[in-house]
């Protein structure tokens, strides 16, 4: 009796979700997205850019008369990188009736503590930098993302240093954040399986400024690379800096944050050169298809670090589902998450083309090997489907 | 009426119209909110009074600068997580797991309070943000070699709360489940407040030394203090954590702490409704402009700074919830006058018992010396002096500045142990103890500088000595037992009789007025009936009547010896006025760099060769 109340008391709950939460309504009555992420704090560089980049193609589709010529509005949802508020920004966006997609949160731990509220509400999320592999592993259907996860990149890495360097001994480092956690987990745990015997860890604090103990600990064992999974550009430029003036031969292995020019290799004042990193885009430069964006975006706000291209996909590939939801002059939210999954072989300015699979990864995603050459990246390898 | 007799019933609650008002508008707000985010954002308001009101009771109160109080809200935050959750497949119900969230962080707070009793100020803050900043590296690092907290990813999906069968889901019920805590604590604090520990703590705020002097126990009450913060920030870390789903170490860091400091002091640190106040509007306000990116902190950090220059005192600063009615501010012709003469009490009270003919026991030694010594480094501060004390007896101590005096009054009332020799106050030995011990053995004392708690009313300042001849703890004034209301009751008659003594000087208006806004004289008057207060029997006064005019000096003279003819209390007193000396005194005690000179009555002592030599210097000749 007691089973049967509760299965009763849930489906109603259930179907009183989806009556509140399924919004459908006339196109006309506004269309707007939202930008969750880190615009102030810490992670405010690459948060702005990814803003930045989402503006430029909110405006190019408004420009080009909107969908069913309805202007787009962009709703910025700036989190801190703070889980607490990101849980705020959720709320805020569900809350907003005229909205149909999420573009973030790219940090881990804000779409983690998210992830629930953006399901109940049925707002799909495409995330651009958030690559902890769990959260597509929940059997949720609304999270989508255009970047490869940890357990992606990681082993990449892992063969790369073993295979290509053929180093014999590696010291991994790595700030406390998740990304750079599972980072550092995937890449000694692929350098164990390729018969590496020698592998040294440890942990780092994020944005300090001197890392001179550490690495005194890093020479007495003398390492051919040190692999450094850290966040943000000047930890990766103080890191190889510090590492040069104590004379540190080691080959320098830096983490997806280190692809910043001016941050990483301008501040590390040459030290960079000769280091090797990891990207989930390949050089964004060098791909015709991207020649636009990035005229665009550097005449109106300087340099691209690499968290941008990614999220300027992501936005059109969101605009593309809602257009296509928006096709009868109606639209739900039920439906973009539909198109969204439908998203097959796009092609945009990332050089690749995007396919999400079942659980809204990237489908046969590849990670971009740099070498610093001259002051500038310079592709070595691109590894794919590990 | 039947609203304000049940209110003037419950002295010091909550008014029970304030409580009706509060509790509408919790309930309504729900139904007003356009939407779910701005029911979320009442609730997460309601969250940080939560934090910001535990942080008044450390902060505000007892005025300890606790820099690791965002540890404790972890703390229960993932104490909550642990024991709520797949990750270690423990699912306890909600109702025990917040007490456990709350014990669990109250004993941290302890121990925290425990090491750092020995530091205050600066020094505090850094202990504290030491045992912050371990905390958070504990939660960031404890994720290998056995998984506890996550590490950096945290500890997500974690249970609903789940009371009685019912589970919480939707934000509206949650943000009921909040707001039911926070009005638990709102009305915690209050009471806190307007209870002998509430006066406890703004006494040790206020002044450290004069609290301990007047009977509270400093140590106890700083570690009650760290205890009930961090208990608060421990319930309010497990609501958190529950209604938020996860805990992530960035939850719980340093800006959080700024955070809730900025609504203390915005509030006005020890203002209850000030506080809440701060924290609903800091709490609002970075949503409202959450969609402007880098101008959301600068617009914030703009309102604080603006409303910090227009308050410095808090924006609720001197306001209280109720309209003050317009007080006399200057006495009437009349009343002064009755205040130039001497008031004596009229003999009605229950307390200062008038004294019964024969009573008084004038062989008996109330207090000896012996043979006591103080030095301080090289420094002979007090030098094998021996005197007694006989029951009430008037007994002057002189000499010039420097000979140790004060120093005396220091060792009797514990402030420093001696450095040998022996005090004994009626038949006990009390060498050694604290001071809040001795004033409990009946020694209570007055400070040559004065020590008042000058952010304290008048009353106030009086109900703080009854601190020690009270017991009643957190458990009665919190649910407001019979013996709590019986004491209040108590403590206020008391300390308004003591204060009666010195008629309209220290009664009527002046009740509610602060300290700090007293005359020096009448500052004077309030310490002596402060220790009068503490129901000691025998007094220390230092130099009463310094800073006085004659007038008043010759009123508090013959008010001293009025207390001990018609109430036969015991004084001690150093005192530079030698026309005081000499009408007041049963017998003069003369000191030099820490001896005892002379002794015996005031025209004995006065023509002593030593006395004058101490004074004057030496005579020409003479060796």
């Amino acid at each position: 009796m007691k089973k049967v109340l509760l299965l009763g008391l849930s489906v109603c709950l259930i179907i009183a979700f989806s009556t509140i939460n399924g919004y459908a309504a006339d196109v006309s009555k506004g269309l707007s997205i939202g930008a969750a992420g880190p615009f102030t704090g810490p992670a405010a560089a690459p948060g702005m850019e990814i803003f930045n980049s989402i503006k430029i193609a909110v405006d190019e589709k408004n420009a080009a008369g909107g969908i069913k010529g309805v202007k787009v509005k962009l709703v910025m949802g700036d989190d801190a990188g703070d889980a607490a508020q990101g849980v705020n920004v959720a709320e805020k966006f569900c809350a907003d009736k005229t909205m149909y997609g999420v573009i973030g949160p790219p940090m881990s731990n804000v779409a983690e503590a998210t992830l629930r509220m953006y399901a109940q509400c049925n707002l799909t999320c495409i995330t651009t930098a958030a690559s902890r592999p769990d959260l597509t592993e929940k059997g949720y259907h609304h999270f989508f993302r255009v970047n490869a996860r940890d357990d992606a990149h990681g082993p990449a890495v892992g063969h790369f240093i073993a295979e290509d360097l053929k180093a014999k001994s590696v010291y991994v480092l790595n700030t406390k954040d998740t990304y750079s956690q599972g980072y550092a987990d995937q890449v000694v745990a692929t350098l164990k399986k390729l018969g590496v015997k020698k592998i040294w860890r440890d942990t780092i604090v994020a944005s300090a400024k001197d890392y001179s103990s550490v690495l005194t600990r890093v020479k007495a064992k003398n390492p051919d690379v040190l692999v450094v999974g850290a966040k943000t550009a000047p930890d990766h430029a103080v890191m190889v800096r510090q590492m040069r003036e104590l004379g540190i031969k080691a080959i320098y292995f830096g983490s997806e944050g280190a692809k910043d020019k001016k941050d990483f290799i301008q501040a590390s004042e040459g030290a960079a050169e000769g280091a090797y990193l990891n990207h989930f885009a390949p050089d964004i430069y060098k791909i015709p298809e991207a020649a636009h964006y990035v005229k665009v975006y550097e005449s109106k706000y300087g340099s691209l670090s690499g968290f941008g291209p990614p999220a300027y996909d992501a936005t059109n590939i969101l605009l593309n589902a809602m257009e296509k939801a928006a096709a009868d002059g109606d639209i739900t939210r039920k439906e973009v998450m539909k198109y969204m999954a439908q998203t097959k072989n796009y092609r945009g300015i990332l050089g690749f083309p995007i396919t999400f699979d079942k659980k809204g990864d990237l489908l046969g995603g590849a990670t971009y090997i740099f070498k610093v050459v001259g002051g500038d990246f310079k592709l070595v390898k691109v590894a794919k489907g590990m | 009426m039947a609203l304000s007799s049940l209110g003037q019933k419950k002295i010091g609650d909550i008014p029970l119209q304030s409580l009706v008002l509060i509790l509408a508008v919790v309930v309504v707000i729900p139904w007003i909110m356009p939407n779910n985010y701005w029911i979320r954002i009442a609730g997460n308001a309601g969250l940080w009074i939560m934090l910001s009101l535990g942080l008044n009771v450390v902060a505000g109160f007892a005025g300890l600068l606790d820099l690791g109080y965002v540890a404790f809200y972890a703390i229960g935050g993932y104490t909550y997580a642990l024991l709520c959750s797949g990750h270690w497949n423990i699912h306890l119900p909600f109702w025990l797991v917040v007490p456990i969230c709350a014990l669990a962080a109250s004993a941290c707070g302890w121990g925290l309070g425990f090491t750092s009793l020995r530091v205050s100020g600066d020094y505090l803050a850094i202990v504290t943000l030491g045992f912050a900043e371990i905390v958070r590296l504990l939660l960031l690092n404890l994720d290998r070699p056995i998984n506890i907290t996550g590490g950096p990813n945290g500890l997500p999906d974690l249970d609903f709360a789940h009371i009685f069968g019912f589970t919480f889901r939707t934000v509206t019920q949650y943000y009921y489940l909040v707001m039911f805590f926070a009005l638990l604590v709102i009305l915690a604090s209050y009471r806190l407040k307007r209870s002998r520990l509430g006066r406890g703590w703004e006494a040790l705020r206020e002044d450290e030394l004069a609290a301990d002097a007047m009977g509270v126990n400093t140590t106890y009450m700083k570690l009650l203090a760290f205890g009930i913060g961090a208990s608060i920030a421990g319930g309010a870390g497990a609501v958190f954590a529950s209604w938020q789903g996860g805990v992530f170490p960035n939850n719980f860091g340093f800006s959080q702490l700024v955070t809730v400091y900025c609504m203390l002091i915005l509030g006005g640190v020890g203002n209850i409704w000030g506080v809440i106040l701060a924290a609903i509007i800091l709490s609002i306000l970075p949503e409202a402009l959450r969609e402007y990116g880098a101008f959301r902190m600068i617009g914030y950090g703009l309102l604080l700074v603006v409303l910090m220059a227009l308050r410095p005192q808090g924006i609720l600063g001197e306001i209280s919830l109720r309209p003050k009615r317009k007080k006399k501010e200057v006495e009437e012709p009349e009343t002064l006058k009755a205040a130039e003469e001497l008031f004596y009490g009229d003999g009605s009270h229950d307390f200062v018992k008038p004294l019964k003919k024969g009573k008084l026991n004038k062989d008996r030694v109330l207090l000896e010396l012996k043979d006591l010594t103080m030095i301080f480094g090289g420094l002979h501060a007090v030098d094998r002096l021996s005197l007694k004390v006989y029951e009430g007896e008037i007994l002057s101590i002189i000499g010039p500045n420097g000979a140790g005096k004060t120093t005396v009054f220091n060792l009797i009332t514990g402030i420093y142990p001696p450095t040998s020799g022996h005090i004994i106050f009626d038949g006990k030995e009390i060498t050694g103890l604290k001071p809040h011990k001795v004033v409990e053995k009946g020694v209570a004392r007055t400070f040559q500088t004065l020590r008042l708690f000058t952010n304290m009313t008048v009353l106030e300042n009086a109900m703080v000595a009854q601190h020690c001849r009270t017991k009643s703890g957190l458990f009665s004034i919190l649910f407001r037992l019979p013996g709590f209301l019986k004491e209040e009751e108590r403590i206020e008659r008391v300390a308004k009789e003591n204060l009666g003594l010195f008629g309209a000087r220290l009664t009527g208006f002046r009740y509610k007025q602060k300290a700090i806004n007293l005359s020096y004289a009448n500052r004077r008057r309030l310490e002596i009936a402060r220790a009068l207060a503490t129901d000691s029997r025998l007094i220390l006064l230092d130099e009463p009547s310094a800073g006085m005019n004659p007038k008043e000096t010759e009123e508090i003279t013959r008010f001293i010896r009025n207390l001990r003819d018609k109430y036969g209390y015991t004084f001690i007193i150093i005192e530079h006025k030698l026309n005081v000396v000499r009408t007041i005194s049963d017998r003069v005690i003369a000191l030099d760099y820490g001896k005892k000179i002379a002794e015996g009555s005031y025209d004995e002592v006065a023509d002593n060769e030593y006395v004058v030599q101490a004074y004057l210097g030496r005579k020409k000749g003479r060796v």
